[in-house]
């Protein structure tokens, strides 16, 4: 399990999977749909992480926010910009 | 084209747009409105942004009533030496807004002024409010944080009203504060009609400058033509 610097502990593919389903609702996804999309980022982030035994927060954030934008762009935009509101 | 036009109402309508301009109040919402959306009981959406826009519009509204309730008891409130002061605060504050009001750079989005500390509070605040009356003192909070921005135009507008008969107050009142939250309104529609929160944000991230830049002249254009009309012509 890759340990990711920054947030003092390892990946933790439940809490990727909240954080991205979580855009895509506050986007208006349908739930079923943003599940599938949730699923779908974090499968595609483990495959990245598979091989790194340390990657730091804004690695696996910029990672998470470039797979979101090849399936829906808007929410990747949402979740990449959530903190940057005011 | 009456007298009352260019000496009132025009000065008060672009004070309102000026305040409509800041950028809080709608921050807030799309923020409170991810949330909401985000949560187990979407179905809030409506009930919480309601009550936010109320917080947002009963401040204003009292906030500007009672500006006017004390320039109609002060002396020389119509004075040449007042509005001089009036119009140089608010070119000053024009310009902090040309400076100051958003953080540039292409990964800072739409971040304003707020030191991080204090944005930091305020986004765990937004994201903790679940109750009607929560959402309503959230509304008023976004007009107090904003204070040192809006007191300009607040000012102005209470200052131009206060030429104004009875009725009339009331209604020139109601007219900025409607105008002043129209923005706000407007994201709440867009909300209910669950369209994309991104597609609003992704706008406001682009034309940033522009309302920035817009926002500042406006509020130092409005400073110098009420110098002009009411320091020096009046």
């Amino acid at each position: 399990m890759a340990y990711v610097v920054g947030s003092d502990k390892d990946f933790d593919k439940t809490r990727l999977a909240k954080a991205v389903h979580r855009s895509a609702v506050a986007n208006s996804m349908p739930t079923g749909q943003a599940e599938n999309f949730a699923r779908y980022v974090v499968e595609r982030v483990e495959k990245w992480i598979q091989d790194k035994a340390e990657i730091t927060a804004s690695e696996l954030r910029l990672q998470t926010v470039a797979t979101m934008a090849e399936y829906d762009s808007d929410v990747a935009y949402l979740y990449e910009n959530e903190n940057k509101i005011f | 084209m009456p007298a009352d036009f260019m000496n009132i109402w025009l000065p008060l309508i672009v004070a309102a747009l000026v305040q409509a301009s800041f950028a809080l109040g709608v921050s807030m919402l799309t923020l409170l409105s991810s949330h909401i959306l985000a949560s187990k009981k979407p179905e809030r959406l409506g009930r919480l942004s309601f009550f936010y826009i109320e917080g947002i519009f009963m401040a204003v509204f009292i906030g500007l009533a009672a500006l006017v309730f004390f320039l109609v008891q002060l002396p020389y409130s119509q004075g040449a030496h007042f509005w001089a002061i009036i119009s140089g605060a608010a070119t000053g504050i024009g310009l902090m807004v040309l400076l100051f009001y958003y953080s540039f750079g292409k990964k800072n989005g739409t971040r304003l002024w707020i030191p991080r500390a204090s944005a930091e509070f305020l986004y765990k605040r937004t994201r903790a409010v679940s109750q009607p009356f929560e959402a309503f003192i959230l509304g008023v909070a976004s007009v107090i944080i904003e204070l040192v921005f809006i007191i300009a135009p607040l000012v102005i507008a209470a200052n131009l009203i206060v030429n104004l008969a009875g009725t009339m107050q009331i209604l020139a009142i109601f007219i900025y504060v409607v105008i002043a939250i129209l923005p706000t309104f407007l994201l709440y529609l867009s909300n209910l009609r669950r369209n994309k929160i991104s597609n609003f944000q992704l706008w406001r991230e682009k034309n940033k400058k522009f309302l920035q830049v817009t926002a500042g002249f406006l509020l130092m254009i409005l400073g110098i033509y009420l110098f002009t009309y009411k320091a020096i012509g009046g």
